[in-house]
């Protein structure tokens, strides 16, 4: 059976191996900045997929989210030879995919477009999908369509900072500090919107989780 | 086992519930297309303009500084070496005019002293001045006579040319002869 955390195959920066892959980030970073543009991919096939994640929990649709990840990367691919190394890359990318992602959504205003991403049952939180299966004795497949749609759409309802906080946090795994550093806001700040946000997503999810 | 039984049974938490999120990902077909226009877009990024506002201010501390600075040094130049030069030829018809003015019973001593200020000054002012001191001083001969001097070194050269080619030399060449 796959678990949560199996499925977990992007890269997080582990709190014992930040330094060590800062150093690498910046190794790379500099061969960037000295002309070899193709060293650029590295850090791009290492952290697509977690940009690509964020966004789209952001956005809720994958043709956006394909876009402004890839505006994302070429923003950062344009800015490195500003980057001096002061913040991690890690950080500094996800502050830039962030800032472009809040601003496009800014943008876009009130008119949403709603295309969700593949579910790959195998990774999906199978343990979780039949848990809700037993309880409401529905079809498995349905179920787990009926989740993804709730959970997007209680997602697109709260506010860009609270949604921020609770995909950095509760989806991407980041930490209070690096979520405040990427967002400019202090620790309790992200604490104290992370707290207001989940109030809101039980309440919009009550259905489905426990009380 | 019965642990297990107890946690299939309860319902999610508002955490488990959004890690279900994770399970949304992209095909490894999505991620070639991604990759191939991110490609794409960075190529296009290396080679592609700025916007014209970025153009603007690039060019007003690069070309357009340059220019106008190089523009601005050569302005300077040809006012300091063009004003001088404007200057003076003022002066010097003003000087002309004041000379040939002169009075009319120095005439022998003016004509000398004029006729170099006329290589230098204005030709229009060089023609009314010589005739302004022929009808004025009544000088006409003595001015002609210095032209017929001029004439006959020439001359002298010309017949030893002449002689030096079997032509009968003109010895004594007057300064009467028509030339």
């Amino acid at each position: 059976m796959a678990l949560l955390g199996s499925a977990t195959k992007t890269f997080i920066p582990a709190k014992d191996s930040a330094g060590s892959d800062r150093d690498l980030d910046w190794a790379i970073v500099q061969r960037v900045q000295a002309g070899n543009v193709g060293a650029f991919d590295q850090l791009v096939q290492k952290y697509r997929e977690q940009i690509f994640a964020v966004i789209y929990n952001m956005t809720s649709n994958r043709e956006d989210a394909s876009d402004l990840t890839q505006e994302a990367f070429i923003k950062a691919f344009r800015a490195i030879g500003r980057f001096k190394g002061k913040a991690s890359f890690f950080t500094w990318l996800y502050k830039i995919a962030i800032n472009t992602t809040v601003s496009f959504l800014k943008k876009r205003n009130r008119r949403r477009f709603i295309s969700y991403e593949n579910i790959d049952e195998e990774a999906s939180g199978a343990e979780i999908v039949e848990r809700l299966t037993a309880k409401n004795r529905s079809e498995k497949g349905a179920l787990i369509s009926e989740l993804q749609e709730k959970l997007n759409d209680a997602l697109q309802k709260l506010s860009l900072k609270h949604r921020t906080v609770v995909v950095l946090h509760e989806i991407e795994g980041l930490e209070h500090t690096q979520i405040a550093e990427i967002t400019g806001t202090t620790v309790g700040t992200v604490r104290s919107r992370l707290h207001y946000a989940k109030q809101q997503l039980q309440s919009y999810l009550k259905d489905y989780i426990a009380q | 086992m019965a642990e297990t039984t107890k946690n299939s049974s309860r319902q999610p938490s508002l955490e488990e519930l959004l890690r279900f999120k994770k399970a949304e990902k992209p095909t490894e077909a999505f991620w070639g297309r991604f990759d191939d226009e991110l490609h794409q877009r960075m190529m296009q990024t290396l080679v592609k303009k700025d916007h014209w506002l970025v153009q603007i201010a690039r060019g007003l501390t690069g070309r357009i500084a340059q220019t106008t600075a190089l523009a601005g040094a050569v302005a300077l130049i040809a006012l300091m070496v063009i004003r001088p030069a404007v200057t003076d030829s003022g002066h010097a018809s003003e000087s002309a005019v004041a000379q040939v003015e002169a009075p009319a019973d120095q005439a022998d001593a003016q004509t000398e002293v004029a006729e170099p200020r006329f290589s230098n000054a204005d030709y229009g002012i060089d023609v009314v001045s010589v005739s302004d001191l022929k009808s004025r001083a009544g000088v006409s001969h003595e001015f002609e006579m210095d032209r017929i001097q001029v004439a006959r070194y020439d001359l002298e050269s010309y017949s030893v040319d002449r002689a030096a080619a079997g032509v009968p030399a003109i010895a004594s060449a007057g300064t009467s002869l028509a030339f």
